[in-house]
């Protein structure tokens, strides 16, 4: 009984070295091939400077020329929204008197920014560009 | 740092309501009963002042103030309750079986346990290094949540209804309190130090708690084998660094079920089953799935306790009121339970195939947990069923069982069920199932040592005839 107690807890207890040893390899692999895949800690750092400046409880817009459905969409979205937290990032370019742009394709900003009377303040990072309504619009 | 310390000082917390409830006294052997106090400690410690958090800030204290508030009442509260016990019997008998042949080889799945855990800290410790972030849920959901939390005023934009989908602003709160106390009392919201801190003790004290949990019932070997078996699931290492809320559920899960038995087999005293209720609680406020639980483990803890069950209702009750508040009043409206969609059994078998392929990729051939768990159970065979907690241990299929049903009945795509949701109830009941499989086990024996031959008699000397 002792040796075959000790043979199956030995059996488990080498297996599962060797389970650790290829669960490392893999998940190794996987964080290399996915840093930052949202680039969260890039917008973050840029989007985070603009939630210092705005005053507590603002509503933020927001509009992005990728296609909705995509992940890169979403993704863009959250990274804004958690950037700016604790203020509200919403879906709308009407209301709000900021508002973010995310940019994929288009290279005329003010262009896009004209669309929806919104001028251009600044480019907070590579493709993220804040909006400001026009006065006229106010 | 400064959040490692605020996260184990919140843990510390807890230690007076664990010590007070007696759960590990008597507890042998002694090591393993003070890392499963600690554990239980830190589980207890953070979810009650995380709740006593969100509560003050909702009711308009500012966060740094709520968050010292919060850990006051939790201390003054913990100090009150020991000295009100301080008269109060402790138990001294261990409940572990006692063995005819200890097993001698127990360092084996100790030291395996051991190298596992370097490697998994390892492993943590890079994948905070390519996402300090977190996965997409964490900024998505968890830590955006914990942001509004820590800001005056905020949180009423972590229950806003305008907030996307991805935020879910119908889910409970306990985490990101967890997170947001921390962030309120150092003044760095946003730190993504102190969720990778709360994600590493969280996950650490998982390990500690089902190792130590098995042991001062089945002895070091199989304790051993549990941290193993935790260690062999792959979703706990891609989980574990990405600040998400279901490590945390499933050390409250643990404990409560840990708690519950432990009152079973001491025949149901008052602040033990108190602890259990908590804790159970605790998971209701931390996860919609936390509920769920929360209700399998009442409805088994009643069906074996019967008249005896109030103490765990009475623990449950606080906490378990502020999350049906939360669920009924505060959060949005959301559709949990679609009777269309419980006519469509094709979700169903969806569903269920989606959760088998998921147990099956939990961990790596020939190294699958499950494979490694039923190698001990061939060897070393189930005890007597009398002798088990039967409806206790219950409550983990019981759960799996309501959570597919919620998952099949929930107005959500299935595509995007199977995708991101069928993966987590599996995940937050494992290491209860772990226990569960490991607590009906034998525990291994080596052979009886020799018995030493007492020395034969003296040969009786022959005297010659004298003629």
């Amino acid at each position: 009984m002792s040796l075959f107690h000790t043979a199956a807890v030995a059996a488990v207890g080498a297996l599962g070295l060797y389970g650790a040893l290829q669960q490392y390899a893999f998940v190794r692999d996987a964080d290399q091939q996915n840093r930052d895949p949202f680039r969260i800690i890039e917008i973050q750092a840029n989007v985070g400077t603009l939630a210092a400046r705005l005053p507590a409880g603002s509503e933020v817009g927001f509009f992005t020329d990728l296609p909705p459905a995509e992940v890169a969409a979403r993704g863009a979205f959250i990274a804004a929204q958690y950037g700016l937290a604790p203020h509200l990032l919403v879906r709308d370019t009407e209301k709000p008197r900021y508002v973010i742009g995310v940019f994929a394709q288009s290279k005329d900003l003010q262009g896009a920014g004209d669309e929806r009377g919104l001028e251009v303040v600044e480019v907070l990072s590579p493709g993220f560009v804040l909006f400001e309504k026009k006065k006229a619009a106010q | 740092m400064m959040a490692a310390l605020l996260l184990l000082f919140g843990g510390a917390l807890g230690w007076p309501y664990v010590r007070a409830s007696r759960v590990t006294a008597g507890l042998k052997p002694r090591p393993a009963a003070w890392l499963l106090e600690g554990a239980l400690a830190l589980a207890t410690g953070w979810g009650l002042t995380a709740a006593l958090f969100f509560v003050l800030t909702c009711a308009g204290l500012k966060p740094p103030v709520a968050a010292f508030a919060a850990d006051n009442l939790v201390l003054l509260g913990g100090l009150a309750l020991v000295w009100l016990r301080r008269l109060a019997p402790t138990p001294t008998e261990s409940l572990r079986p006692a063995v005819a042949n200890p097993f001698r080889r127990s360092w084996l799945t100790l030291v395996a346990a051991g190298a596992m855990a370097l490697f998994f800290m390892t492993s943590f410790s890079n994948a905070v290094d390519a996402n300090p972030e977190g996965n997409w849920d964490a900024a998505a959901t968890w830590n955006l949540r914990a942001k509004f939390l820590a800001a005056p005023g905020g949180w009423h934009n972590a229950v806003n209804p305008r907030l996307e989908q991805a935020a879910h602003a119908e889910y409970p709160l306990l985490w990101p309190a967890t997170i947001a106390r921390v962030w309120a009392e150092s003044g760095s919201a946003g730190d993504p130090a102190t969720p990778i801190a709360a994600g590493a003790l969280a996950v650490i004290a998982l390990i500690v708690l089902l190792g130590a949990g098995v042991t001062v019932f089945r002895g070091p070997a199989l304790g051993g084998a549990a941290a193993l078996l935790l260690l062999a699931t792959l979703p706990v290492w891609r989980q574990a660094a990405g600040q998400y809320a279901d490590l945390p559920l499933a050390l409250l899960i643990l404990g409560a079920l840990l708690a519950a038995v432990v009152a079973w087999r001491r025949e149901w005293p008052t602040a033990t089953l108190m602890l259990a209720g908590l804790l159970a609680s605790l998971a209701a406020f931390t996860k919609s799935e936390g509920l769920l639980f929360c209700l399998c483990a009442g409805l088994t803890v009643a069906w074996m306790a019967r008249g005896r069950a109030w103490p765990w209702l009475v623990g449950a009750a606080p906490v378990l009121a502020l999350a049906l508040v939360f669920r009924f009043v505060m959060a949005p409206a959301t559709p949990m339970i679609s009777a269309a969609m419980l006519g469509e059994t094709g979700r169903l078998g969806a569903l269920v195939s989606g959760l088998g392929v998921n147990v099956m990729v939990m961990g790596i051939f020939p190294a699958h947990p499950l494979l490694l768990a039923a190698l001990l159970v061939a060897a070393l065979r189930w005890r007597r069923p009398a002798e088990l907690p039967w409806p206790l241990l219950a409550a983990v299929p019981l759960y799996l069982a309501a959570a597919v049903v919620s998952l099949w009945g929930s107005p959500a795509e299935i595509e995007w069920q199977l995708a991101t949701a069928v993966d987590r109830p599996v995940l937050q009941i494992l290491p209860a199932l772990y226990f569960a499989i490991l607590f009906v086990l034998n525990e291994p024996q080596s052979d009886p040592e020799p018995v030493a031959l007492p020395d034969p008699p003296p040969a009786p000397v022959r005297r010659p005839r004298l003629h």
